[in-house]
């Protein structure tokens, strides 16, 4: 699996770069971490004109970070979770583990930071993955669904954000081109 | 025809080391001296107005007096010893700036009672000061390094150590010229590290930026060519003149360290800690260079 270490604009690394700062103090001012699958997956060519839901949710994650500078931190999960400061996840590949993701991240419970699950598929270990949530007791987790209609991973994406109070948004292949917009709504929210 | 008169020194064995104590005042000797004798091997005895001479370099002192026509002396002989390990307590009154020395070392001198007799190499001060540091990121500063902190620090510990470096570096008592800016940095490591949310969003912003480091550290290890691109959008350490290296964070105190003494200083292997210096009336020692006079000026607050 190739490691991609571009640079996108408004990433954590980027602002930290521009402004002079250290990463660390970046991260801090982040407002979500967003929890993103990179599994096999993702490499299903069911948007709209064939494109791959990677390809696309890419394109948004990159405008996500470039409308809000600064403000969103990005976490790869596949079979390992990985912080990408450059913003742009690595090529898919693996499974989806979704539990060492949250627990990859369990260290920002309390500190105000949101988690922004999006995912298109059933994990490795729902149950699992459901303990790790229920750890979190000062942060919400939100999760949007990229998949096809009815797939089976909303339900337990549904459940996953049930279980600490988040939002759970269902965004369908054709639906995907919008996701910069939704994650910047369940911000605002 | 005119003959020189030969010229001779006195040479006498103290505390095993040679005290060698020039008759008539030659500077072209004392030059030569110091060029082939290195500043471990050598000092200078203000009391007895004489060079103390570590018996390592005998060889060498017999080849300055040779050459440059003084009439040798009797050495008597010395079974020169390995350094031993001590621990002692100083009042270190200043701290200077670390510096290349002669042997190629890096140090920095403590000014004790006048004499700047104890050297630190450069390395025993980053690892007592640089409690935060994990080794992977190299070119920035964590808040807690700033406060020479562990990162499991407790509030308590936090606030006694801004104290000690505030009253240090506070621009009313520290007359460097980089005092404001210090300042500002302390204040600001603290209003960090003091705010319970702000730290913890801090420590998971640590905790990012090395994971970040590693995942660096791979991607660099898996390119055969040199990395594509190197820095981490970090802040350069602290560093506000022209000498790259380290700079002590606090000028002076009561420094409790591991140690061997060579003939001319006290060379520090280890700090063991580092308090501040009190009068009677519980006023705390701050000092600092003062540039005009050329010298250090000690404050008690």
């Amino acid at each position: 699996m190739s490691m991609n270490q571009a640079l996108t604009v408004g990433s954590v690394q980027a602002v930290a770069e521009r402004d002079g700062v250290t990463l660390a103090e970046t991260i801090m001012g982040v407002a979500a971490l967003i929890l993103f699958d990179n599994s096999e997956s993702m490499t299903m060519p069911d948007c709209p004109n064939h494109q791959e839901r990677f390809s696309v949710a890419m394109r948004e994650l990159r405008r996500l970070q470039a409308a809000i500078e600064g403000k969103i931190g990005v976490v790869q999960f596949n079979t390992m979770p990985t912080f990408i400061p450059g913003g742009l996840p690595d090529d898919p590949a693996g499974s989806t583990d979704v539990a060492s993701a949250l627990e990859y991240v369990q260290k920002i419970d309390g500190c105000g930071i949101r988690i922004i699950l999006i995912s298109d598929g059933e994990p490795d270990n729902a149950p699992l993955a459901f303990e790790v949530a229920k750890r979190f007791t000062d942060t919400r987790i939100e999760t949007v669904y990229i998949g096809p209609e009815g797939g089976s991973g909303a339900e337990f994406l549904r459940k996953l954000s049930a279980l600490t109070g988040g939002v759970h948004v269902k965004q369908n292949v054709g639906e995907i081109p919008n996701l910069a917009a939704t994650v910047t709504k369940l911000l605002s929210a | 025809m005119t003959t020189q008169k030969p010229r001779w020194l006195n040479v006498k064995v103290v505390n095993g080391t040679y005290r060698v104590k020039l008759v008539i005042k030659d500077q072209t000797f004392v030059d030569e001296l110091k060029r082939q004798i290195g500043a471990n091997n050598r000092g200078w005895d203000p009391d007895t107005r004489s060079w103390v001479i570590s018996p390592w370099a005998l060889p060498e002192l017999q080849s300055v007096i040779r050459r440059m026509g003084y009439q040798m002396p009797n050495f008597p002989p010395i079974r020169p010893s390995a350094p031993e390990i001590e621990e002692k307590i100083y009042r270190i009154d200043y701290v200077g700036q670390c510096k290349e020395r002669e042997d190629k070392t890096i140090t920095a001198l403590g000014l004790v009672y006048g004499f700047w007799s104890v050297e630190i190499p450069e390395d025993v001060l980053k690892k007592f000061f640089d409690k935060g540091g994990k080794g992977l990121i190299t070119d920035t500063e964590t808040h807690y390094q700033i406060l020479g902190l562990e990162e499991t620090a407790t509030p308590a510990e936090i606030k006694s150590a801004y104290r000690k470096y505030a009253r240090q570096w506070h621009p009313d008592t520290c007359s460097e010229p980089e005092a404001p800016a210090m300042f500002r940095q302390i204040n600001e490591s603290y209003e960090l590290l003091f705010n319970p949310v702000m730290r913890k969003r801090y420590d998971f912003g640590l905790h990012f930026e090395r994971e970040a480091a590693k995942r660096q550290a791979k991607i660099d290890a898996a390119q055969t060519a040199a990395p594509r691109r190197k820095g981490r959008g970090g802040r350069r350490r602290r560093q506000f003149n022209e000498n790259p290296y380290y700079r002590c964070p606090l000028r002076c105190g009561l420094v409790k360290v591991k140690g061997f003494q060579t003939v001319s200083k006290f060379k520090v292997t280890e700090i063991i800690s580092w308090d501040d210096v009190t009068d009677q009336s519980g006023h705390v020692m701050s000092s600092s260079w003062e540039i005009v006079t050329k010298s250090v000026k000690i404050r008690w607050i």
